[in-house]
């Protein structure tokens, strides 16, 4: 899409901001060589080399290749979930047919890689796998359905948990062949799904490291082809579950293939404490390589999926009106509700938010930041269904698929707590601001992390932090290219200035879905290490629908944005907030001398959550306790500050 | 001597040990390779050569004699399972076996490469797999619900009217509410556009006519005045341009096909009796 512009900038400024970017640095391009340079170029169009796209789709999905998935009845193959990813009809392994309002971008099917393909052969009774009795057992329950199968899938996820599976199956003399051949049709599948330009399948896997049920998971993706991928098998948490013997295995596959990869750790919100937590996983403090690895390859941070939110918790962001959202279920425990309870204590170094605190503490004590990532949303979906739009919601599991019983079904239970699937989420996606819709170009995007999660709305969001934004640049006919131009998009840095009278300024645009809800506001969420070294945050409400009606009161706080949501009928208005948002914001409580970030929250008015489509349609009455609006929203990648002469 | 040399009983008697003897050297070779397994040099190769694939190295001698062992242990019991009859009415032996007879149709099944003609009429009756994404350059004028009232839909077709006029010298770079997207597209597939604006637009835009002012278009935006520069709908790609993905897909339908033909062929060589299943096993009718 080009769009028509009034002036323009020249190519070497983008070309010096992107590169910079690239190496990891901070970047101020200064507003007066641009003006010149402005000035020198006739055609409005050169210079446009920057990301004019945002692509949409899944980084997290499991198909019945996946052990858990076809344990609790997936029958769907990868090659199903392409299809309804591209727009397909397809009928769900509960047997309702489904299909997306729209095609997806892309998607990356991140199946489980320990077992890979075993349950199905365990299902089928293949002799090798039956001498185990153990196994033997799984395979009976498995025919059996219903309440026997979910029993055995939670005695899986345990035994996964506690390193206790089968021998039988983590034998890779035993299980090593039918893994390997698993992976190479998923390839070949991926292969065959892969239209540049219109849809890419990103190759992935999921390494599942979860040790004493608190989760740890982290999904890999390749830059490149199958020639690539297929030529090392993936590594798995029955190899190690240390996220440092993953890293080193990336850096071997990159040396030996040439491909690159990287890798999202996701739910932190189910890690009791430990997705953050001070130590390695030998439990000495972390180290200044430990730091650089970790920077170099877990680039990015799931912050949202079926599994909740992992933004933050009001017990950590007292004063974050909208913090609770994805948390109840969630914040009892971890992922198997095993172990102990989940403390207030443990959640810095658990939830996102914490995360990037923490980080900024290390860049003061180590250097470097461990800590430095970007947003993207998943739905983790064990069914090969990326269906988590409110009103089109198929679970997590295949028992989540739509039914009148769903919403009360127990999923977990232990610790004297139990989760619902009510409490899942109808989420998430990752946006992709990218020049065109391949491999490379989604993957290379996701490197420098400019890229946005989303709840399972598409909104579009662009956040740019510089200098030098003022007020008019929003009356400019083609925005991005004053955003590129003047500063760095989401996921990028900004270093000190001589001039310490300067705050920085951020440029944020956001419109709805064109499909969903109004907008109700934008939000800047600060956070920073003041000269004490504590770690605080701020949130700023930049910008709201309404505006002309709507003030903050006199201690700052904005009015709510009010409902319009039917809850009998499942129905909303777009008579409340605004199409779309965009303001300039100058940082008012500025330290030049201490670290920071910055990252955008776009909030849309209330809709029906999935839960009221549930009730309209099966004719049900649920609980009082079950949320029934859900507030969809998007969180763009931070942008940090780092002072001068900083360590 | 000479006399029972020539007694019949005499040469029946040798005749009967020749024969003994005979079926001796005969039957007994095959009794011993019955009891015998053999690790030929081009097996051994195989397997290693398997592990390399699989493990992206070869094996140590540990691990190769690991190989072997297995094989022959798997071997042993095989031939076993086979004289105890066990691999009559067992599920996944029946399953692979019959697939393995499939691979082996599918390779024996050849086809011969279609005529354009052919592959005309296959591209005519599956059209719809074989569509041109459509492509349009447009420019809009755009109205924001949150900036006007009730009166927003009159204003837009007051101005429709003056852009009409075209002594009215109206300026459209000044005109309209500012939009993210910006407010020329130029060259963008249908598909693309679905996405940014939704369908229903998409759809609204292409019916309307180039190098005129028209509208106003409903998006989930608000309100669009529209000028078409140029536009191509979504078509049916030519044999020309799709040939090679027609004639993939020909090739894919045929084999499905012929396999199809090979399976019912054999099955007309068997009679074919189906009992009814006790009428409490099958579901009750439907009630739908």
């Amino acid at each position: 899409m080009k769009t028509l512009t009034l002036s323009t900038v020249a190519t070497i400024a983008i070309v010096l901001s992107t590169s910079l970017i690239a190496s990891n640095e901070a970047v101020n391009v200064k507003s007066t060589t641009i003006s010149e340079k402005i000035k020198n170029v006739y055609s409005p169009y050169t210079g446009e080399d920057y990301p004019t796209q945002v692509y949409f789709g899944d980084t997290h999905h499991h198909t019945s290749n996946s052990g858990d998935a076809f344990m609790s009845g997936a029958r769907l193959a990868p090659e199903d979930a392409y299809r309804f990813a591209i727009g397909e009809e397809v009928i769900s392994s509960s047997g309702q047919s489904l299909k997306l309002s729209r095609p997806l971008d892309f998607l990356v099917i991140s199946d489980h890689v320990e077992g890979l393909g075993v349950m199905y052969e365990v299902y089928n009774g293949n002799p090798t796998f039956m001498k185990d009795e153990t196994l033997q057992r799984w395979n009976k329950a498995m025919k059996a359905g219903g309440a026997e199968t979910r029993k055995i899938m939670n005695e899986i996820i345990v035994a996964q948990g506690n390193a206790t599976l089968p021998k039988t199956i983590t034998d890779p003399k035993i299980s090593g062949p039918v893994m390997m051949s698993v992976w190479q049709n998923y390839l070949e599948i991926a292969e065959k799904y892969n239209n540049p330009g219109r849809f890419t399948a990103m190759i992935g896997y999921e390494w599942t490291s979860v040790p004493g049920g608190n989760n740890l998971h982290r999904n890999v993706l390749y830059r490149g082809n199958a020639d690539k991928a297929k030529q090392m098998f993936p590594f798995s948490s029955w190899e190690s579950e240390d996220p440092e013997k993953l890293w080193e295995w990336m850096v071997k596959f990159e040396e030996k293939t040439g491909g690159n990869l990287l890798a999202i750790p996701h739910n932190g919100n189910v890690s009791n404490g430990r997705m953050f937590e001070p130590v390695d996983f030998q439990g000495k403090p972390l180290s200044e390589d430990y730091a650089k690895r970790r920077a170099r390859f877990e680039v990015l941070q799931e912050i949202i999926q079926t599994k909740g939110a992992s933004e933050t918790h009001p017990s950590m962001s007292p004063n974050d009106e909208f913090a609770e959202y994805g948390l109840a279920g969630w914040e009892y425990g971890n992922l198997t509700l095993t172990d102990k309870l989940e403390t207030p204590e443990m959640r810095p170094y658990m939830y996102l938010r914490g995360g990037l605190l923490q980080g900024l503490g290390y860049q003061n004590t180590l250097g470097i930041n461990p800590f430095k990532f970007g947003f993207v949303g998943g739905t983790d979906v064990h069914n090969s269904l990326t269906a988590v739009e409110e009103d089109n919601f198929f679970g997590k599991f295949v028992y989540q698929e739509p039914s009148p019983k769903r919403w009360e079904h127990v999923s977990k239970e232990g610790l004297g707590k139990k989760r619902y699937t009510w409490q899942y989420e109808a989420a998430g996606y990752t946006a992709v601001w990218a020049k065109e819709n391949t491999r490379e170009s989604l993957w290379d995007a996701m490197k420098r992390k400019e890229v946005y999660a989303t709840s399972g709305t598409r909104m579009t969001v662009r956040f740019f932090g510089g200098w030098d934004y003022e007020s008019k640049d929003l009356t400019h006919r083609n925005l991005p290219k004053i955003g590129y131009a003047k500063g760095v998009p989401m996921g990028g840095d900004l270093t000190a200035q001589a001039d310490v009278t300067k705050a920085p300024t951020f440029l944020i645009t956001a419109m709805k879905d064109p499909i969903g809800g109004n907008l109700d506001r934008i939000q800047i969420i600060k956070g920073w290490v003041d000269t004490k070294g504590e770690k605080l945050e701020k949130i700023y409400d930049v910008a709201w629908g309404n505006a002309n009606r709507r003030k903050p009161d006199a201690k700052g706080k904005l009015p709510d944005v009010g409902n319009t949501v039917n809850i009998e009928d499942a129905t909303w208005t777009n008579s409340i907030g605004d199409p779309d948002l965009a303001t300039v914001w100058e940082d008012p409580d500025f330290d030049p001398k201490a670290n920071a970030f910055y990252y955008a929250r776009v909030i849309e008015i209330p809709t029906p959550r999935w839960t009221a489509y549930d009730q309209k349609r099966f004719g049900i009455k649920m609980a009082k306790e079950v949320k029934l609006i859900t507030r969809e929203r998007a969180w763009s990648s931070p942008i940090w500050y780092t002072p001068k002469g900083a360590k | 001597m000479n006399k029972w040399l020539k007694e019949p009983l005499f040469h029946f008697l040798l005749i009967g040990m020749g024969i003994f003897l005979l079926y001796g050297l005969i039957a007994n070779v095959p009794v011993d390779e019955k009891n015998s397994i053999n690790v030929s040099v081009s097996h051994a190769n195989r397997m290693v050569s398997l592990w390399e694939k699989r493990w992206q190295r070869p094996p140590t001698q540990e691990e190769f004699n690991g190989l072997v062992k297995q094989y022959i242990n798997e071997e042993v019991l095989y031939r076993e399972a086979l004289a105890m009859g066990l691999d009559k009415n067992d599920p996944v032996v029946r399953r692979r076996m019959a697939q393995k007879v499939k691979f082996i149709s599918e390779n024996i099944i050849t086809i011969d490469t279609p005529s354009d003609d052919v592959l005309q009429t296959y591209l005519d009756t599956h059209a719809s797999k074989y569509q041109l994404a459509g492509e349009i350059t447009f420019r809009h004028i755009y109205f924001n619900p949150a900036k006007h009232d009730v009166s927003m839909e009159d204003e837009a077709k007051q101005l429709l009217t003056k852009l009409l006029d075209v002594n009215s010298g109206i300026d459209v770079n000044n005109v309209g509410d500012s939009f993210l997207h910006g407010t020329i597209f130029t060259n963008l597939k249908e598909f693309e556009l679905n996405r940014l604006l939704g369908k229903e637009f998409t759809q609204e835009l292409f019916k309307q006519a180039v190098g005129k002012w028209a509208g106003p278009l409903t998006s989930g935006y608000g309100l669009h005045l529209i000028y078409i520069e140029s536009k191509i709908a979504t078509q049916t790609a030519s044999l020309v341009m799709a040939k090679q993905s027609v004639l993939k897909d020909w090739m894919s339908d045929e084999r499905k096909k012929a396999n199809e033909a090979f399976v019912l062929n054999l099955r007309e060589q068997y009679k074919v009796n189906i009992a009814k299943p006790s009428s409490t096993l099958l579901p009750q009718k439907s009630t739908k």
